[in-house]
Order: C-alpha cells, then structure tokens, then sequence
C-alpha cells in the first residue's frame, strides 16, 4: 500500500522528504501508464522538478499522494501528446503472454511486468488510469475521482469498464491458449 | 458505491492469473540503483525546502548567476551555477547532437519577448492559453527539431539550453523557444523562462531580459523563481 502522507499547511518538508517516500511509486506509476521504461526517468525528473516548484503551494486539502499523482498524470499526458509517442504501449502481445504464463519464470519480475503492460495497454488512457490508479495504486475511487478530475460515478464507470477489458483479455488469451 | 475487490487481493470472480499480475505490480518497484541515479539528476534540488525558498549554494553565485536555473535532461536538472567553470554533472552524457544553429534576432526584442510565458497547465492542472505568442524570428526556417529528436525530452531540451548558456548564449535561446514550440503547456515552461533570461542576459540584452522577467512575474506571481530573478536583474 501506498505511505500516504498528509502535508499540512505549513508542514516543514522538503523535496528531499518527498522523494524518499514517493520516487519509487511515480516510477512505477508511469511504468503502469505506458512511458517506456527510457523514458520514466526523465518523466520523473519532470514530476520533482514541479514538486519543487509547487510544493510551498501545497496546501493540504489533498493528500500528498493525490497531489503527485496528479503531477503525474500531467506529465504523462503531456509526454503522449506528441504524436510520435502517443501510442507508445505494452510490448507484447497480451494473449502471447498470458496464454504461456502459468508461473514466472527466472526473470519473474520483468516477465510479470511485461505481462501486465500488455494487459493494461488494451485500454484506453482514460481507463487505463483508473484502473492503475485504483487497482495499482491503492487509491480509493474518491482519490481517483479527485487525481482524475471527473465525477465519481464517471471514475466508477471507467474503472468497472476496465476490469472488464481485463477480463475479456484474459479469456480470449486462456482461448488462444486452450488451441495451441 | 461501494469498492470492488481489488484484482490483486483475488476474489471469487477474479482469475488468478489476473490476482498475480496485479499483485506483481504492486510491488514492482525501481531498484535502488535506479532511484539513486535519479536523485543524483535532481540534485540539490532534493535538499531545498519546500517551494525552493532557499537553494544551496545560492548565496555563493554571482549576481547574474543568481537567476539559477533549474533543468535536467537526460540527467541532471539543477544547475544552480552558472559560470563557466560549473561542472556539468558526471553522468550527463551529450549524446544527442546539436541541432542546427538557430540564430536570434541580434538587436530587437524577439517575438518570444512579448509572447506571454507559456503556460505550466500541467502543473497548475489548467489549461492556459498561449494568447498571442508569435513565432520567433527565426521560426520559419527552423528545422523541425522533434522529427530530428523524436524522442526527445521536455527535460532533455532544456538541459541542451541550460548546457548551452555558459558557451553559446545564443543557442540557449534558440533552444528555449523551440522548446516553447514543441510543449506550449510542458510543465517546465518556468524552468524555459528562467533559462531564456539568463541568455538574454549573457547576450548583453538586459533590456528584454528585464522584460521577460516582468512577464515572467506577471504570469506566475506566486513562482519560487521570481523572487530569485527579482534580484538578478537590475
């Protein structure tokens, strides 16, 4: 689960402070977002650049967690706005993946990431962010809403539309699987 | 409404290949290594507090190096020393070549003067318009630098401006407005700001560096910068 923490007005923290408890989840929230792993680094750089910037601005009616991802999001979507990374995905082909994978395997955890960035890359960007958000993430669906900026029924009927996605993928793959 | 049953937690109508996935991603975090390249790009930025309301070091430079500039690349992104004998960081290769040289208008304010700063939408969750910014002079010839660097960074432009700055002013420039072109909404359209003033600066045009840095105030008011760049200019 996510170290939530909650700045508060006035808070005495630093960029520093922010980074040793977050880095590592907006790594890998623009890993689950589809930036290719060369691009993360800088995307991240981008993220803290903008805490640093904001951070005295901060006031607290979010939660740090909320706030940053929000930041991400920014940043993702401004990155995929280029036309020549826009539809920069997943590098597998879902079913080829989750049709031979019953177990991993040495490089367990890269396989399992290539894996899941295949599934997540059937979505669309507006679903997919949900569903990372709320399923990766650990956000509560108001937190999504709130991250997202769109009403919550909006982010439940997104979320729910992509597990459904999900589960689509899943079984046409154990099919594909099933006549090999 | 309540929340359904996270993938990763399982549940009777998730399938277990699902359950595994999302549980691997959960904990699919950088190595170490990875983090600690990257805190080493941000630099001293990391040790500021918040809002960047003291920089390190920020005391020890000049007055014209007090604008400080922060921008990282494919590496580093504080450079807070301007002088020429600042250190570019170890782990900054330049591997990507020089674009053609773009050159500013020599004498005259150029259009990015009274162009209004571009908006930081992504930061301010906004969307800003860019008003009448007009082309820099030199737009029409400039070659179209993302198909030349399709992969090319916010980040990684302007750390080629900040690069710049020390030895060829004028390139900075040309490099901050071809950011301004390809991100008129990237979130380090300050950090372009701050860049393209210390370039007019070293270019000996005080003048639209003070105008810029007046539009700069004007559009972000409440900027960690613009404190710094108060004192910076004349």
């Amino acid at each position: 689960m996510f170290p939530l923490t909650l700045l508060k007005p006035g808070a005495a923290s630093t960029v520093r402070e922010v980074f040793d408890e977050h880095a590592g989840y907006v790594w890998r929230t623009f890993r689950h977002l589809g930036i290719s792993e060369a691009d993360v680094p800088d995307l991240c750089q981008e993220v803290f650049v903008v805490v640093h910037r904001k951070l005295g601005e901060f006031e607290g009616r979010s939660s740090l967690k909320t706030w940053l991802y929000g930041i991400c999001l920014r940043v993702a979507s401004d990155h995929r706005r280029r036309a020549h990374v826009r539809n920069e995905r997943a590098h597998a082909e879902p079913g080829e993946h989750l049709a031979a994978s019953g177990s991993f395997g040495p490089d367990a955890r890269v396989e399992a990431r290539a894996e899941l960035q295949a599934l997540l890359a059937e979505l669309d960007d507006d679903k997919r962010t949900v569903l990372v958000l709320y399923e990766l993430e650990g956000l509560t669906m108001k937190e999504v809403a709130e991250v997202v900026g769109c009403p919550l029924q909006t982010a439940y009927s997104r979320l729910h539309a992509a597990r459904a996605r999900m589960l689509e993928v899943l079984t046409a793959a154990r099919e594909q699987g099933s006549e090999r | 409404m309540s929340e359904p049953v996270r993938f990763r937690d399982g549940g009777a109508d998730v399938p277990p290949e699902l359950a595994r996935l999302f549980a691997a991603g959960t904990k699919d975090l950088p190595s170490d290594g990875d983090l600690r390249r990257l805190a080493a790009r941000l630099g001293p930025v990391l040790e500021s507090p918040a809002g960047g309301s003291a920089w390190p070091g920020w005391a020890t430079v000049g007055k014209l190096a007090a604008l400080g500039v922060l921008v990282a690349g494919s590496a580093v992104f504080f450079a807070l020393n301007f002088g020429p004998h600042t250190p570019r960081p170890p782990d900054v290769p330049d591997s990507v070549p020089a674009p053609p040289e773009v050159s500013p208008a020599p004498s005259v304010v150029p259009p990015v003067m009274s162009a209004p700063v571009a908006g930081d939408a992504a930061a301010n969750g906004s969307a800003v318009p860019l008003g009448s910014s007009a082309p820099s002079a030199s737009s029409s010839s400039r070659p179209n630098a993302a198909s030349t660097r399709p992969a090319e960074t916010e980040a990684q432009l302007l750390e080629r401006a900040r690069t710049a700055l020390s030895a060829d002013p004028a390139r900075a420039l040309a490099l901050t407005e071809q950011h301004r072109a390809h991100f008129p909404a990237g979130v380090l359209a300050q950090e372009r700001e701050v860049i393209a003033i210390e370039a007019l600066k070293r270019l000996g045009r005080t003048d639209d560096a003070a105008q810029r840095a007046a539009a700069f105030a004007r559009r972000y008011p409440n900027s960690a910068y613009r404190k710094k760049l108060n004192t910076s200019l004349p």
